[in-house]
């Protein structure tokens, strides 16, 4: 008696861990996309990146632009200069994303972003930053790094002559940028530093080459057909991305990762099966002498395999709301483990930070879950059932 | 115009294969039984009681023979025609483990009806009334497991009356209570027997309960050696 109770508990609480962490996993991929979805706010829909291929050794020069500007559409084609280096304000250090672009541009680029504090920087303008929020208040100091006004020091290294050589300049702030917050995952607009592309050009010596192209296009349908012309034009020498490709890229990565995921979560329902299969095929054989009972006083082999089915669909009910439920709850966990070991490693790179992403979960996805655990349930509850459809009553009376 | 035995067994045969060795455990049965009537199956264990029991019950099929109940042949029929039949027609006793151990009483009694596709109300109704007679209507809610040996016994044969059977077949009723107990189980089932001329089949090894029945079936080596009359 005890002993059934506990074992039935046993095999709920199997499923249950199982349909849990399918719900947890699912919730949390959900969350990822739904987040990685929102990161594209950034970049406007109407955008075209260019950048060098990956595998070419064709450079990106004003000759580029220029073609790219009498493609039919082109509102404007902005070359861009970019690169990590030191900036130094005071005893503070902080290694930022320099960006050497004109700042006209900058609204139509980054739909959102907008000047705080000062001024953005004139296009010719040869000492003037204009510093991403965090870059001026770095979230994790209590003062802020550098003052609109104030005097900040860009240092990188070149290697000239095969030896290592420190390049240092001084520039003003000019500007500081609204806050994008975790939506700059992937253009850390938080992060960077702007100057004018000629500053840029010149500080780093790229010899008139640019680090790639922002193309401003009248809309999102206008940005994919220019950016299959420039494809058509250019091959495989440069790389191409409008927002949409970005999304789908990251979405098949993501997609690739949640299948991972869902199939490892799978995998723990279908060792819950084993669970089930062998509860259930225990209590058929404990029950062997009531199954013959029920037999003498009439039970048909349907009403048999029913009672044993209907036990392991119940055990598939129960097991898959209760792991809805605790699925959230671990979803919820999950997530804040997984945002905390992210944020250190993203800290530790100097990558824009994503600490917490909030898992998701959608009622298609309860409602799959449940399906799922029933339906394993029910497959796993299967053979014990016909089993148990098939004593033989004279046999099962017989036993004490 | 003497009527139809309710019960009619010829030639049964029940034969075990083990291994390559065929063992006869009920070898030539012919075996009338009428209307009302209260008998016993007895002989030493090993002699093919039970295996004619389970034949009489519709829980086993011959190897070659027929049982009759009311003019039709019992065999020919498919087993979930089988299962209608015992549901419908008979009532089982068993020495032990009759009952559903967690489930109430009422619940206990009312399974055949629910298998017969009985209402609520009536299922209820008619399980509280047998209760009720059998001298267990204050216990109607309990679980078995509550209840004594005897107690146990009298729920069985509650169940066993629930649909109204032609047949109650008792495999050892008393097996497993003490001798005042047993005592007053056989006196229910021959009340029972008095006022609703059900047929009563038991098989025991217990010449007490033989000796209260009207007609005591010796079987030996699955034959039937004799058969004794009780005076009334």
């Amino acid at each position: 008696m005890r002993e059934r109770k506990l074992r039935a508990v046993l095999t709920i609480a199997m499923v249950m861990i199982g349909a849990g962490l399918m719900t947890a996993l699912n919730g949390m991929t959900t969350g990822m996309y739904e987040y990685m979805g929102a990161q594209f706010g950034t970049l406007g829909a109407n955008v075209v990146i260019i950048l060098p291929g990956m595998e070419s050794t064709t450079r990106i020069t004003e000759q580029t632009v220029s073609v790219i500007r009498q493609i039919k559409g082109v509102k404007s084609a902005v070359p861009f200069v970019q690169q990590i280096a030191t900036a130094q304000s005071g005893g503070d250090m902080a290694s930022v994303l320099i960006t050497g672009t004109d700042q006209r541009y900058l609204k139509d680029i980054f739909p959102g972003v907008e000047v705080a504090e000062g001024a953005l920087a004139a296009p010719h303008d040869s000492i003037g930053l204009v510093l991403g929020h965090n870059v001026a208040y770095p979230p994790d100091k209590p003062t802020p790094f550098a003052r609109v006004g104030g005097v900040l020091t860009i240092s990188f290294t070149i290697v000239k002559d095969k030896q290592p050589e420190t390049v240092k300049r001084t520039f003003v702030v000019r500007g500081i940028l609204t806050e994008v917050g975790t939506a700059g995952m992937f253009l850390p607009v938080d992060r960077m530093v702007f100057m004018s592309l000629p500053a840029a050009t010149n500080l780093f010596d790229t010899a008139g080459n640019y680090s790639g192209v922002n193309v401003i296009t009248n809309g999102p349908d206008e940005a994919e057909r220019i950016a299959s012309e420039i494809r058509r034009i250019y091959g495989r020498s440069f790389e191409v991305y409008t927002s949409k490709t970005l999304i789908t890229m990251i979405q098949n990565i993501l997609g690739a990762f949640s299948l991972f995921l869902g199939s490892v979560a799978s995998v723990s329902l279908i060792v819950a099966s084993v669970g089930i299969f062998a509860g259930l095929y225990t209590s058929v054989m404990e029950r062997t002498r009531e199954i013959g009972l029920l037999k003498a006083i009439g039970f048909k082999k349907r009403g048999i395999l029913g009672v044993f089915l209907g036990e392991a669909t119940l055990i598939g009910v129960i097991g898959g709301l209760l792991g809805d439920a605790v699925g959230v709850v671990l979803g919820y966990g999950m997530a804040i483990i997984a945002g905390q070991v992210r944020g250190e490693l993203t800290t530790e790179m100097g990558a824009p930070q994503i600490s917490y992403v909030p898992p998701l979960f959608t009622p298609e996805n309860f409602l799959y879950i449940l399906v799922f655990s029933i339906v394993v349930s029910m497959l796993a509850g299967a053979y014990p059932a016909w089993r148990a459809s098939r004593l033989d009553p004279v046999v099962a009376l017989r036993k004490e | 115009m003497a009527s139809e035995p309710v019960i009619r067994a010829e030639k049964l045969r029940k034969i075990y294969r083990i291994g390559s060795i065929d063992f006869p455990a009920l070898d030539g049965v012919d075996l009338d039984i009428d209307q009302g009537e209260f008998i016993s199956i007895v002989g030493p264990s090993g002699s093919g009681k039970s295996t004619l029991l389970n034949l009489l019950g519709a829980l086993d099929r011959p190897t070659s023979g027929h049982v009759y109940v009311e003019g039709s042949d019992l065999f020919r029929r498919n087993e979930n025609q089988l299962a209608e039949f015992r549901n419908r027609k008979l009532g089982f006793i068993f020495q032990a483990h009759n009952l559903l151990m967690r489930t109430s009483v009422i619940a206990n009694v009312s399974l055949p009806s629910l298998i017969a596709g009985d209402s609520r109300a009536k299922r209820t109704k008619r399980a509280r009334e047998l209760l009720e007679s059998v001298g267990l209507g204050d216990k109607v809610t309990r679980k078995p497991t509550e209840l004594s040996g005897g107690e146990q016994q009298r729920v069985a044969v509650a169940r066993a009356l629930m649909n109204e059977p032609l047949i109650v077949l008792g495999d050892e009723p008393t097996g497993n209570l003490d001798s005042k107990t047993g005592a007053e189980i056989v006196s229910l089932l021959k009340r029972i027997n008095q006022e609703r001329r059900t047929v009563f089949i038991l098989v025991t090894h217990n010449p007490e309960v033989a000796n209260e029945t009207q007609r005591v079936i010796h079987l030996r080596d699955g034959r039937i050696s004799h058969v004794e009359r009780m005076p009334v």
